[in-house]
């Protein structure tokens, strides 16, 4: 028997083998750790899981969307056609609930918040470590969490307001603006008296939130919410800060050499090797972009002219900044000239092509040919939030606005039209406040056009209509000589008892049984 | 960062480790044993106390205590004769001299067989020792008593002979196979049964009877019933088959001039679809389904190769024994977790029993692309362009001047008009395709061996792929019962192509067919001294076509070694471990055409995006897979109860590894090294995977009289993709079937002139999915958020995506009824199967409040399901010798898909065109609902609400579904789109018919979809509106007022963008026939090989198809896919 009697034993050995394992039985092996992220049991102990959950909220700041795209759906702007509903509906008033553009800023505000509350609500479970480390991010993530719920307040107006880490089953109703607002103004005073927030950063931290950046918010949401007395004094605060001043070169402060300078209090920062996009993507389609944003004639007509007007140039003796911001035909463009008028034999010809602008104009502001010619993929100048410029006209028109009208409402207004390469004539003393109110107003659309602030203001003016009407892009000549204005029949509505603030994402309408719609919007 | 100690402390000990190792050792244990078992069998020492029992028991104990075998004559030799024996520790040689002495008896050794013989003349003095009664083993005389020489030859009904055909002795595992005249020898017992079998022929048992020389003629058996199944873990006579297994005959693979099996198998089986995205070499592009889309995430069914999960485009067509496709529950719950997509089983060649077949397959062939969208003439394409623009109230683009430069061809350069087809599509591809396979076995073992290479052009110019994969499966046997298995194949892939032949998604070509299909064509395509006109600084077809290199290396390694022991004839165990290891390297390089200056002004060129700057990727990808499987066969008969089992054991240890480097800046375009790169602007990055599945299964099966069928599985499978409580599942199955043709009341219909076999069969069993990504059932913080400081990037991390502890497999249920049908001895055979397939807790990210800032986790929600039949028909025509002989099949299926459930949630919008909604197809489309164009004022007035301000007589009209005056193009109630129908493919089939006379052999092979809808997106239908490619469907049908008011496509306008949105205006009628493939053989009648047949072969050579715009197969979208090609070519098989 000794042959069945060997193989038997060698099976019974193997099943017991089998069988008996180790300890865990049969679920030893099938629990597998994951090798390129943490568990989040073990998260959360060391000051540099803490940064590094900071660092993750910075993220979702804006980026080219929202500065240089945003304009698009303003009266001085265009954004491009797509399938699928995008800027392009909301600036001809076709807002839709479900529209994928829309939903997807609310959906990366709400993540950013989302990161911004797991660092608060865990930042406790930290032992030891810097204090004044732990201070200070607890402080930056305040801040970005306050920045994000002033851009939804300011785009959607009524908004949840969650400040935890919620559970994936909870809901949570709209809370009104006001609420929003006011929490923001409290967290942001908070932040402010605590100075946990420095003045600014050793070259490896630039673009961390600073104690200015700290009070330009403040400043921003509240003349964003006509608190001009705030506004005022927040604005105040900045410029005594002593720390900030105006980029002498207009152009090169929208190009690398302008980065990280004195007129810059906070950024969306890029890098290659992190961050990059792609530098000429909303530009011409002779330089490889598609035109993704076109300025229209809206923003033209705010220029003004330093000399005579001349009948067969509308370009001639115009104010520098808008041949800083726009390609418009005879432009020198990369290593050509920029034509996109129907004669045009390349590719900036209007509608050429998918890529080619659709009303004439492209986007000049955010371009720098030389750094980016060799690999446009590999954009990364940053993309300012918030520059001394606009400190200096909410400070300025806080005070027209509270009727404190004095020689540094002058002084501030006079700074930007005269810095040193715009030169435009400075506006005198004298001026009424309805005069001064229209100045401001104006100034702010041609010195801050395309950096994603023109539908903010237009909101809080409350002037919502002037982006109605027929939209118009370029001025060129006709066959029969004549100067005309592109424009295809095709007019933009605006509909003020809803289209001041975004709907809620349909997408969150479905899921949400507590949530609010906006009012106007249907479902 | 220390991350990594934090990570939780790995487990002190790897329960897979311990299983290989274990498993080696039982290996090593088994074959060690044997030899050892071999040296003492002849000399061992016996000890046996038997007081008057026959003398047969005293043989069989011997034979159980030893591997000796006992053979003699029952009618020369009394074995019932009863003896005593009383030994200790004596030698075998002893043992049988004690009990042999004083009689007639006297023995041989010859290996492990005593053969008893009967010394008729004298009483040897003494046995044993004495020269003259121990034979020597080579001498044969003594031998013919009870083994005898018996020769013959095999043939067909028509006494045609057979070569290879097997013949085995009954009950042993003796025989041999006839050699190319028919003819063979064997030496067998004088009371031996033959068993002689040849594929497509009935087996026939043959008793020998003392004959030395026999002619065996074999009946055709066209049915195959007779036909052995490969199941999983085993193979089944097709007789007692239960489930719904197709089998595909292998002949229509391995003569297909295909490079790719996937391919191959189209339109074969009912019920097995095969999407085809292109034609690219080395690219797969295709996607199978088993009985429709079951599931909202990954459809693939589970191939299997030799057991092991493959890429079917990893196997060779020429190594392929057998393919079989497990359709529904019954038959796939045997692997459980993967199985809910369907299975298809491949089994490769295994070495003949005996003799030596060399074979040598060749060809030749020459793509073209098929079907391609036809362009419109130069002369019509201009002119709409220039209406388009004259439309908009703009200026010609092109003068009269011009055009008539452009159609004369003179001044190209002044008057360019790109033909971009031309400077992308190659005619002619070529391909060859090289096999060489050898077959051999003998009294040690038996071997397969192959070597194929192939080697195919692309039809996009600078596209191709060489492949070489090298196959040996060998059978050792270390002794009767135990056989060792080695299974070895090596495969080599080298993709060529330029910089843009693959795109990030892995899809080949796109990029280049993009920029054919929407780059305007008033440019220079290249101009003499190779520089180009860029078009936005980069687009420019023919640059793309030719620029850069991309190479793909691919290496794959799959080692089996197993072993099949037999206990007895009835219980086998078989093991196996395997190792299977693919590497994939691709290298990119993209050339930098900065500071090219243009040929005729000289002035430098605007160069932008991926031509601005060379750069080169680096990615590799290493799969390794480690798996073992134990299992015991069991199968036994008793009287008319047929009884089988099978229990076993498999584990699965998968990991997976991606780096991907990139640099930028490179010295010149040829240094093509990334440490030629610039340093600066380097990317890095990788991933790793690892899964393990740990599995349990088993199969009984009952059959009485051969007509009651019935069988049940379970298999519980462990997943690691699953969190603690969730990871066992567990899958079972049972089905039945019914041979009515069997019983005895049918035997008056049965008599093989009519009917000849009817069978009914029905099952109900439930499959896994766990095709889910990893780690999905906890939360992780992602560290790849990252952001930057100062131009320093910094690693960031957070929670993006919300784990669900809850989650656990997909289960589809399915329920089967089928019907086996044969008419005149299987010269007419039916197949039907009807099925009802649920798929339940579907794993989907069930949407959760946007609020809470993660991605939804994964729930298990949804539920959809599958209900369709198949059906499929074969005929032999009657054979005659020399004769026509002819046989037609053909096959057709229809599934209806339906989501059932969604949770209450949805509609989901998975991508633009389809949307996800209870009651509707998971491939439902969705679009504005256009009754035509505006042709009249009273259109107008009937359709006021527009897309446009813009849209006018001979534009779309949208109905304005929810009555608001405006088109919004989301779905109503909300917006305007409604449900337009869906892409499911309906009522496909495939027919097939071969015919032969004398040395001619014809096959053709039609596969078609009798009902299928397609959405166009932009591309095809842009044409002027951005001076994009025109396709000729639009030239002939654009609406002009004036040269063409009936025009059935909108009127052209350049920036018309409101007439090539989504709506049901554009939903086109894609069914088709094609011609798949035909082919013309001859077979040489030669003396020098013993087959020699010449073939030519067309490939997808004709289509009918109910549009003309574009290729049927091709799945929606912008028509951006590389061409499907056509090929002729030239064959040659030789069999030495």
């Amino acid at each position: 028997m000794k042959r069945y009697n060997n193989i038997k034993g060698i099976l019974f050995f193997a099943a017991v083998a089998f069988l008996s394992g180790c300890s865990e039985g049969f679920d030893e092996g099938l629990d597998i750790e994951p090798t390129g992220a943490v568990s989040e049991t073990t998260y959360w102990s060391t000051v540099e899981d803490a940064e590094l959950a900071v660092n993750a909220v910075y993220a979702e700041l804006d980026g080219t969307q929202m500065v240089m795209a945003l304009d698009g759906v303003t009266d001085i702007g265009y954004h491009s056609y797509s399938n699928v509903p995008t800027f392009n509906d909301v600036r001809f008033g076709e807002i839709d609930p479900s529209n994928g553009t829309i939903t997807g800023i609310w959906n990366r505000y709400y993540i950013g918040i989302r990161k911004a509350n797991d660092v608060i609500a865990n930042i406790d479970k930290v032992v030891g470590g810097d204090q004044d480390m732990i201070a200070r991010i607890t402080a930056e993530a305040r801040f970005l969490r306050a920045y994000y719920y002033t851009q939804l307040s300011s785009l959607w107006c009524n908004v949840p307001l969650i400040t935890e880490v919620l559970d994936i089953n909870d809901q949570r109703p709209t809370n009104s603006k006001e609420e929003i607002v006011s929490y923001v103004i409290d967290e942001l005073d908070d932040i402010i008296n605590s100075n946990a927030l420095p003045l600014s950063y050793s070259a490896d931290d630039v673009g961390r939130v600073t104690q200015g950046a700290a009070l330009t918010l403040k400043a921003r949401v509240a003349i964003r919410n006509s608190n001009f007395t705030v506004a005022r004094d927040a604005a105040k605060a900045v410029m005594d800060l002593n720390i900030y001043g105006l980029y002498p070169n207009y152009e090169e402060l929208f190009q690398v050499v302008g980065q990280n300078s004195q007129e810059v209090i906070f950024d969306r920062q890029f890098t290659v090797g992190g961050n990059t996009y792609n530098a000429f993507g909303y530009s011409a389609a002779s330089l490889g972009g598609g035109s993704g944003v076109e300025p229209m004639n809206g923003l033209f007509e705010k220029y003004e002219y330093t000399g005579p007007i001349n009948p067969d140039d509308p370009f001639e003796n115009i104010d520098p900044r808008w041949n800083y911001i726009v390609y418009y035909t005879g432009q020198p463009i990369g290593t050509d000239t920029y034509n996109s008028w129907p004669t045009s034999t390349t590719p900036d010809k209007t509608n050429s092509s998918e890529f080619a602008t659709v009303n004439g104009y492209n986007l000049k502001k955010w371009v720098d040919y030389e750094s980016f010619a060799a690999n446009s993929n590999l954009g990364d100048i940053n993309m300012i939030l918030m520059r001394y410029a606009d400190v200096l006209l909410m400070y300025a028109e806080s005070k027209i606005e509270l009727n404190e009208i004095d020689t540094s409402v002058y002084a501030a207004i006079n700074a930007i039209r005269q810095r040193p390469t715009v030169d435009m004539p400075e506006i005198t003393e004298g001026k009424s406040q309805a005069e001064l109110r229209e100045i401001v107003r104006d100034e702010r659309a041609r010195e801050l056009a395309f950096e994603g602030l023109r539908l903010f203001d237009i909101n809080r003016w409350q002037i919502g209509e002037v982006k109605a009407g027929l939209v118009q892009g370029m001025h060129y000549k006709n066959e029969s000589g004549q100067w005309v204005i592109l424009d295809y029949g095709r007019v933009a509505t605006f509909n003020e008892n809803r289209d001041y603030c975004w709907p809620v994402p349909q997408a969150e309408m479905d899921i949400n049984d507590v949530i609010t719609q906006n009012q106007g919007y249907t479902n | 960062m220390e991350k990594s100690e934090r990570k939780g402390f790995s487990k002190p000990c790897s329960l897979n480790l311990r299983l290989s190792l274990k498993l080696t050792a039982l290996l090593l244990i088994i074959s060690v044993f044997y030899v050892e078992a071999n040296v003492y069998s002849q000399k061992d020492k016996l000890t046996l106390n038997l007081e008057r029992v026959e003398m047969k028991k005293v043989l069989e104990r011997i034979e159980s205590l030893t591997d000796l075998k006992f053979f003699y004559n029952n009618k020369k030799i009394d074995s019932e004769r009863l003896v005593s024996v009383k030994v200790t520790e004596k030698p075998v040689t002893e043992v049988l001299d004690i009990l042999f002495e004083g009689t007639a008896i006297y023995y041989t050794l010859r290996k492990k067989q005593v053969i008893l013989k009967l010394n008729d003349t004298e009483l040897p003095s003494k046995s044993g020792k004495d020269a003259s009664s121990i034979k020597d083993e080579t001498s044969n005389t003594d031998l013919e008593v009870v083994q005898q020489a018996i020769s013959g030859m095999v043939t067909d009904s028509n006494d045609v002979p057979l070569p290879g055909a097997n013949i085995v002795e009954k009950g042993t595992i003796n025989g041999t196979q006839t050699d190319f005249d028919g003819n063979f020898s064997l030496e067998v017992g004088d009371d031996a049964v033959l068993v002689v079998s040849y594929l497509g022929f009935m087996t026939k048992e043959v008793n020998v009877d003392g004959q030395s020389s026999i002619i065996i003629s074999l009946d055709e058996d066209a049915a195959g019933l007779d036909e052995v199944v490969v199941v999983g873990y085993g193979t089944q006579s097709r007789a007692k088959v239960t489930g719904a297994i197709s089998t595909i005959p292998t002949d229509e693979i391995t003569q297909r001039p295909v490079t790719s099996t996937a391919n191959a198998l189209q339109g074969q089986v009912p019920g097995l679809t095969v999407f085809n995205s292109g034609g690219a070499p080395g690219v797969e592009d295709t996607k199978i389904r088993i009985r429709g889309v079951g599931t909202l995430n990954n459809s693939n069914p589970l191939v299997l190769v030799d057991g092991i999960e493959q890429a079917l485009g990893t196997v060779e067509p020429q190594n392929i024994e057998s393919i079989s496709v497990l359709k529904d529950a019954a038959s796939a719950a045997i692997y459980g977790s993967r199985a809910a997509n369907g299975v298809i089983l491949v089994t490769t060649k295994r070495g003949a029993s005996t003799g030596v077949t060399l074979s040598y397959n060749t060809l030749f062939g020459f793509q073209q692309p098929s079907f391609f969208p036809e362009k419109a003439d130069d002369e019509a394409w201009m002119r709409l362009e220039n209406t388009a623009q004259v439309n908009a109230g703009a200026n010609p683009t092109y003068s009269e001047e011009y055009i008539a430069n452009v159609l004369a061809g003179t001044n190209p350069l002044q008057y360019p008009f790109a033909n971009w087809e031309e400077g992308i599509f190659r005619n002619g591809a070529l391909m060859n395709q090289q096999s060489f396979s050898i077959s051999s076995g003998g009294d040690i073992g038996k071997i397969f061996a192959s070597l194929n290479y192939n080697d195919t052009d692309g039809v996009i110019k600078n596209f191709n792929n060489k492949r070489t994969t090298m196959l040996v499966n060998a059978d050792l046997y270390a002794n009767d019962k135990l056989t060792f298995k080695v299974g070895l194949m090596y495969r080599n892939g080298d993709f060529t192509g330029p910089g843009h032949a693959i795109n990030s998604s892995g899809v080949a070509g796109q990029q280049i067919v993009q920029a054919l299909l929407h780059m305007n064509r008033n440019v220079v395509m290249e101009y003499p001294d190779g520089t180009y006109d860029l078009i936005s600084g980069q687009w420019n077809a023919a640059a793309m076509a030719s620029e850069g290199e991309t190479v793909r290396t691919q290496n794959d390694i799959v080692a089996q070694g197993g072993f099949d022991y037999v206990f007895n004839d009835a219980l086998t165990l078989k093991g196996n471990v395997t190792y299977k290891s693919n590497y994939q390297g691709t290298s990119t390089f993209m050339n930098s055409l900065a500071g090219m200056k243009n040929y005729l002004t000289g002035e430098p060129v605007t160069v932008s995006g991926w031509f601005a700057t060379n750069s080169l990727t680096e990615a590799t990808i290493t799969e390794k897979e480690l798996s073992q499987r134990l299992y015991l066969d069991y199968n036994k008969s008793f009287g008319s109860h047929d009884l089988g089992a099978l229990l076993g054991y498999e584990e699965i240890h998968y990991n997976y590894k991606n780096v991907s480097a990139t640099r930028q800046g490179f010295f010149n375009n040829d240094l093509r090294d990334l440490n030629a790169g610039g340093a600066d602007n380097q990317q890095i990055s990788g991933y790793r995977e690892e899964w393990r599945l740990r599995s349990f299964f088993g199969r009984l099966n009952y059959s009485f009289d051969d007509r009651y069928l019935i069988q049940a599985n379970l298999r519980i499978d462990g997943s690691s993709r699953f969190g603690d409580g969730n990871r066992y599942g567990f899958f079972p199955s049972v089905s039945a079937g019914w041979n009515i043709s069997n019983e005895p009341f049918m035997e008056k219909f049965s008599d093989g002139t009519f009917l000849s076999n009817l069978k009914l069969r029905g099952s109900w069993g439930q499959l896994g999915n766990q095709n889910i990504g990893l780690n999905k059932f906890r939360n992780t913080y992602n560290l790849n958020e990252g952001y930057q400081f100062g131009g320093t990037p910094v690693s960031g991390s957070a929670v993006t995506q919300a784990g669900n502890p809850d989650i656990t497999w997909e289960t589809a249920t399915i329920t089967n009824i089928g019907l086996d049908v044969s008419f005149m001895q299987d010269r007419l055979e039916f197949v039907a199967e009807y099925f009802w397939k649920y798929t339940d807790d579907i794993l989907l990210q069930l949407p959760i409040s946007s609020t809470i800032g993660v991605e939804a986790p994964v729930q298990n929600a949804a539920a959809v399901s599958n209900n369709g039949y198949e059906l499929s028909l074969t005929y032999h025509g009657a054979y005659k010798e020399n004769g026509f002989n002819y046989s037609i099949g053909a096959n057709f299926t229809d599934v209806i898909n339906k989501i059932e459930d969604l949770n209450g949630a949805g509609p989901y919008f998975p991508d633009g065109f389809t949307v996800w909604q209870e009651g509707y197809s998971i491939n439902t489309l969705r679009g504005l609902d256009s009754p035509g164009l505006y042709r009249t004022q009273a259109d107008l007035d009937q359709y006021p609400a527009r897309l446009s301000s813009l849209a006018g007589i001979g534009n779309i009209i949208y109905k304005d579904v929810n009555n608001d005056g405006v088109i919004s193009q989301s779905l109503a109630p909300g917006g305007d789109q409604i449900i337009i129908g869906n892409e499911d493919p309906r009522y496909e089939f495939g027919i097939r018919a071969n015919a032969s006379y004398k040395g001619f052999d014809f096959s053709m092979f039609w596969q078609g979809v009798g009902k299928q809808y397609h959405t166009l997106d932009g591309a095809l239908v842009e044409g002027p509106a951005y001076q994009n490619f025109i396709p000729k469907e639009m030239t002939d049908n654009a609406y002009d007022p004036v040269t063409n008011p009936n025009g059935t496509w909108p009127i052209a306008r350049a920036g018309n963008n409101w007439d090539i949105v989504k709506s049901s205006f554009w939903l086109i009628d894609t069914k088709y026939i094609r011609l798949k493939n035909f082919q013309i053989g001859y077979t040489i009648d030669q003396d020098v090989f013993s087959n020699f047949r010449i073939y030519v072969s067309g490939e997808n050579m004709m289509t009918f198809s109910a549009q003309k715009l574009f290729d049927p197969e091709t799945p929606r979208g912008r028509s951006q896919f590389f061409p499907q090609t056509k090929t002729m070519s030239l064959g040659l098989n030789i069999v030495f």
